[in-house]
This record gives structure tokens, C-alpha cells and sequence, in this order.
């Protein structure tokens, strides 16, 4: 067989841009992996924190003594598919802020040094949340509505747990309750949402009762998904009071100080109100990503 | 070779002899050091490691809370089923009170909505649990509208128009008008301590504006009676503290002797005008009926109280197809 030059160019050629091609394929998938490994790592270490924070605790009578510290930083993830899909997506991601703040289990807030000072209203964003447009779930798409979503923690079981999300977060570790705080729009892409952690304000043992002082708190305890209309008023749909903005309700939920339970937080921070409370009643802790 | 002095000598010797003093005071059977050390073992400081931890149970409401809430939502669903309506139901034994019992630590919100399927209906949440916040159950109801006899003055001038009256039954449905009722979207019912510090059951609507029903301590003192006024919507009554007298006892009496086409209204101005009977008298109070004539208090009953008209048959009550 006779070799040509010009045969040998185009075989050359071609060799390069397969092993681009290659190149691209593999480090493409090497970064996804990276990227993926990055936030489990992160996700690892605060668990382990947290972890930790309550293993080395020091008690001493009935005063406990943390010194550990809290190693966790936000993770910003994108998510996308269909309702259902992305329904499964938020959902698993609330189950893993849950598991790794220890769900609900420790007598102690989670953030608290000390027993002796607890109280406050102490948060974490686990998680902000951006919902990218699908062939089957667009911009302008009807959104997943907070009854709909309540409906499917409901419903839905929690593989790892082998119990409905609704019932992890609320006694599948020790006692929970899940919030949900969207606007008229409900789920959908284009919008930003934030998987919160709030720790409860006094230990499990302080009382159970319904905070009940005050008309604007009274009954805050309805659990389950406010939809915050326009304006900032709330609507019925599993909304409970009346007559109050939306930043109102949130700051009461927030620093309802009979709130000894762990809650877990789903809110939706592209509403102004809802964004705003967070901010300003929430004691976020530190994260450390922004160190 | 060193000189030694015998101040040093001596400062050495007694150093020894405080030495040896101190070792013989402190070591000695009976010793301080012994006292020392038993005291110190009377001191204990229990010390441990890791925090301690809570578990979780399935939330659930204590047995009269939860053989209450369920009393009323079978009552609700049954009254969908009424052979004929308009109808009224009674949801609990109570009759002297708020139907449902003190339900601190526990709220219950009606929700209407559509299902997964898009079925129009109501969710009915309980919520109880570790301090009440937690979703004890909940269920959609198919078909449910949700209602409350308040809201507005017309609106419950009209109820009380139609249905409190010394009239037969067939009489009171003559004077049906549709406007009688408010529909809503949304009810919450929960145990307050602090609303004009009433205590009791308070019952809320979120579309009312604050000082609408919602800042009406105990304002859920309804005997245990609930209203349908087509077989879909169910109708609760928030109250307005009365006092022990339904003042629709003196309308009746007004009625009987008013002129012959007389309304009851124009018979109710007259006898305003003529200060017969107060002018404040049977005005209509938006957030809602005076608790006298609903809950029966004690026996004799208020002859147009809700409680004894269903007891002597002048108010159909529901009954399942």
C-alpha cells in the first residue's frame, strides 16, 4: 500500500480532533464530578461539625458546654426537570439539611454554645435553590402551589428513611416541623428558593404549647405552607391569620420564642417580604464559605 | 572552706523543725490532709459528655381534643349527604359551650383548593403535636365550601330574619334569601388566652380584615351547631358574648304584636322610636350571632335559640340520603 503525504495529513488531522473531542468529553465530566464531590464534601463536613459540636459537649449538672465549631457554608445548587422531578429534588434537599443539622435530635439548639443562653432564632441556609426552565416545566408554566407541595411531603417516601418526608421531619429523628413560606406563584423556574434550618429556641422540654400571647401570634402554630399574596397579605389556602402582612407572620414564625421544636424551611426568596424577614429576623449563622 | 554562721544554722534547723511540724499536722492519721480528702470526696460534680438527645413520635392530640376534631369533621361530610337542605347538624354533646373542647396545644384549618386531580373541595388540617406544631392529619374533602354566619351586618340580619322565629319550618324557608350566608376560603380554629383576654375556642377567618371575628376572644361558643345552606357549603357561627338572653326572645314578642304586614324590621324601628325597646336592641352584629342563641345555657331555653328549636323541630336538621 502506498502511503501519500496527503493521507498522512488528514489521518493527522483527524487524530487531533478526535483527541480533542475526547479531551473535552472527559474533563467535562471530571469538573461535574469535582463540582459534585465539592458540595457532598461540604455537606460531609458540616454534618461531621455538627456532629462533632454534640459529641464533645461538656455537661455539667445540667448546664452543657459546646466549644466545636460550626463548619458549614450554603450551597447554591440549580435544579430542573418536570413538576414531579423537581418536586423529588427540593424535597431530598430538605431531607439532607435535616439529616445533617442532626434532625431535630439534640436538646440543645444545634447553634447553641451553651444551654445557658439559648434562645434566639438561630438559622442556616442549607441550600439556595434556582429552578432552570425544562421542555416540561417553564417560565410561565402554573407553578407548584404550597398545598401541592405539602401534599407531596405527604405522600411521598423518603427512600433512605423508608417514611414519607412528612413524617421524617417531624419524628423520624427527634421532633420536627416543616414551613413553608412561597408566593402566589408558588414553584416554578425563574425563581429562587432558600432550604432553611431554623433551631429551636428552648430545649424539647420547655413547654409545648401554642404560643398564644398576642392576637398577631396567636395560632401561629399552623404548620404547613403559607402563600403570601400580592401585596404581602396572606391567602387562605393553609394561610391561618388574617389582616397581617406577609413580613408579620414571617417574623412571628421566626421568633415565636415557644418554638422548641427544629423546624425545617422552605422559602421563597424571590418574594420581597419573605426575603426580607428571613434576613432580618433570622440569626443566620455564619457561613463558612464566606470566610 | 565555707564559713557557716550559726544565725544560718539556726534559720535551717527551725525550718526543719516548722517542716517536720507541718508534715506531722497535715499527714497524721487525723490530719488535715484526711480531712482534706474526705471532704473532697463528699463534692460531686457529675460531668458528662455529649449532648443529650430527644426523640421523636408521631404527633397526636390528646383523646377528648381528637374524638372532638373527628366528631366534627363526620359531621361536616354528613351534612354534604342531607336529603334536603337548607339543614342544620350538631357536632358535639355540648351544647352549653364552644363545641369542641379547649383546644389549646391544638389548631384546626380549613382550606378550600382543588386536589392533584383538580377536584374542587377542603382540606382539613389538625395540627398538634410538639407545642402544636406539628400536622397531626389531614384530608381532602371533595365538594366542600366553607362559610361563616358573620362577616357582614346584612348578612346576618337575613339569617336571623329566616331562622329566629318562634315560625314553623315551612314558614322560615318562605323567608329564604340567598344573602344569608358569607362563603370563605379559609377557617382556622384554635385555643386563645389573649384575645380581649377571653379564653376559649377562637375561630378565625384570614379574608376578614383583623378586628373582624379575629380579635373576638372565645368567639366560638356555638353549642356545637353547624348550618348548611345548599349541601355543599358548611357554615360556622362565630359568636359574640350575649348576656344569657338571646335578644331575638324580645323580637318574637314584638312580632306578635305588630300590625298586620308590619315586617319585622319596620315593627323593630317602630319600637325603637317609640323607646319601647332599646335602640342598640337586635342590631346585627357583623361578627356574628349572640352566643345566647345558639349554645343553650340553662334549661328554661330561649324559645328562638337554635339548640331548642332543633330540639322541638322548628329547624330541619340534616339527615344523610
Amino acid at each position: 500500500m502506498r502511503i501519500t503525504r496527503k493521507g498522512m495529513e488528514a489521518g493527522f488531522l483527524v487524530s487531533v480532533i478526535i483527541v480533542l473531542t475526547a479531551f473535552v468529553l472527559i474533563a467535562g465530566t471530571i469538573f461535574r464530578f469535582m463540582s459534585s464531590a465539592e458540595d457532598k464534601q461540604a455537606e460531609t463536613l458540616c454534618k461531621d461539625s455538627i456532629a462533632l459540636r454534640a459529641a464533645t459537649s461538656l455537661n455539667v449538672k445540667e448546664t452543657e458546654f459546646r466549644v466545636s465549631p460550626v463548619l458549614c457554608k450554603t450551597l447554591d445548587k440549580k435544579i430542573s426537570g418536570s413538576k414531579e422531578e423537581v418536586e423529588s429534588q427540593i424535597a431530598q434537599k430538605m431531607a439532607r439539611c435535616w439529616e445533617i443539622f442532626g434532625e431535630g435530635s439534640y436538646k440543645t439548639g444545634a447553634f447553641d454554645n451553651t444551654n445557658l443562653f439559648a434562645g434566639g432564632n438561630k438559622c442556616f441556609m442549607c441550600y439556595t435553590i434556582a429552578i432552570d426552565e425544562s421542555s416540561d416545566f417553564k417560565r410561565d408554566s402554573q407553578g407548584i402551589s404550597g398545598q401541592e407541595f405539602q401534599q407531596y411531603l405527604r405522600e411521598t417516601t423518603y427512600d433512605k428513611k423508608k417514611q414519607t418526608y412528612l413524617d421524617y421531619f417531624q419524628f423520624g429523628g427527634g421532633p420536627g416541623y416543616v414551613v413553608g413560606l412561597l408566593s402566589e406563584e408558588g414553584i416554578k423556574p425563574g425563581r429562587g428558593y432558600g432550604i432553611a434550618f431554623k433551631a429551636k429556641a428552648q430545649d424539647s422540654e420547655g413547654g409545648g404549647d401554642l404560643l398564644l400571647g398576642g392576637g398577631l401570634s396567636a395560632g401561629i402554630g399552623a404548620i404547613g405552607f403559607y402563600t403570601i399574596g400580592i401585596g404581602g397579605s396572606l391567602l387562605g389556602g393553609g394561610a391561618a391569620l388574617a389582616g397581617i402582612g406577609a413580613y408579620s407572620l414571617i417574623s412571628d414564625l421566626i421568633t415565636d420564642t415557644k418554638s422548641n421544636v427544629d423546624a425545617i424551611m422552605l422559602v421563597d426568596l424571590s418574594n420581597e417580604e419573605i426575603s426580607r424577614a428571613m434576613n432580618e429576623k433570622c440569626e443566620f449563622v455564619s457561613d463558612i464559605g464566606g470566610k | 572552706m565555707a564559713e557557716f554562721s550559726f544565725e544560718k544554722i539556726g534559720g535551717i534547723v527551725l525550718l526543719l523543725i516548722i517542716l517536720a511540724l507541718w508534715l506531722g499536722f497535715y499527714y497524721n492519721p487525723g490530719g488535715a490532709f484526711n480531712k482534706v480528702k474526705d471532704f473532697s470526696k463528699s463534692i460531686s460534680v457529675p460531668i458528662t459528655v455529649g449532648s443529650e438527645t430527644v426523640s421523636g413520635q408521631k404527633p397526636s392530640l390528646p383523646a377528648a381534643q381528637s374524638q372532638g376534631v373527628n366528631s366534627l369533621k363526620k359531621t361536616m361530610k354528613a351534612m354534604m349527604n342531607a336529603k334536603q337542605t337548607p339543614c342544620f347538624a350538631t357536632y358535639s354533646d355540648n351544647i352549653f359551650g364552644s363545641g369542641l373542647p379547649d383546644m389549646q396545644g391544638a389548631s384546626i384549618t380549613l382550606a378550600t383548593g382543588k386536589d392533584k386531580d383538580g377536584v374542587e373541595g377542603a382540606e382539613f388540617i389538625v395540627n398538634g403535636g410538639k407545642g402544636g406544631f406539628q400536622e397531626v392529619s389531614a384530608e381532602f374533602i371533595e365538594g366542600m365550601g366553607l362559610c361563616v354566619i358573620a362577616g357582614s351586618e346584612s348578612y346576618v340580619k337575613s339569617f336571623t330574619d329566616i331562622y329566629l322565629n318562634e315560625l314553623p319550618w315551612n314558614e322560615k324557608i318562605q323567608r329564604y334569601q340567598p344573602r344569608h350566608y358569607i362563603p370563605v376560603n379559609s377557617l382556622k380554629i384554635y385555643y386563645s388566652d389573649s384575645l380581649r383576654d377571653i379564653d376559649g375556642n377562637h375561630i378565625s377567618v384570614p379574608e376578614f380584615p383583623a378586628d373582624l371575628v379575629n380579635d373576638e376572644g372565645n368567639n366560638l361558643f356555638d353549642g356545637g351547631i353547624l348550618y348548611t345552606p345548599d349541601g355543599q357549603h358548611i357554615c360556622f357561627f362565630p359568636t359574640i358574648q350575649g348576656d344569657n338572653k338571646c335578644d331575638w326572645e324580645r323580637l318574637s314578642q314584638a312580632q306578635i304584636y305588630g300590625e298586620e304586614g308590619q315586617t319585622v324590621s319596620e315593627r323593630l324601628n317602630q319600637l325603637r322610636t317609640e323607646d319601647i325597646i332599646p335602640s342598640t336592641l337586635l342590631e346585627n352584629d357583623p361578627e356574628g350571632l349572640d352566643d345566647d342563641c345558639l349554645a343553650g345555657d340553662t334549661p328554661p331555653y330561649e324559645s328562638v335559640n337554635i339548640i331548642n328549636q332543633i330540639r322541638l323541630g322548628k329547624l330541619l336538621t340534616c339527615e344523610a340520603r
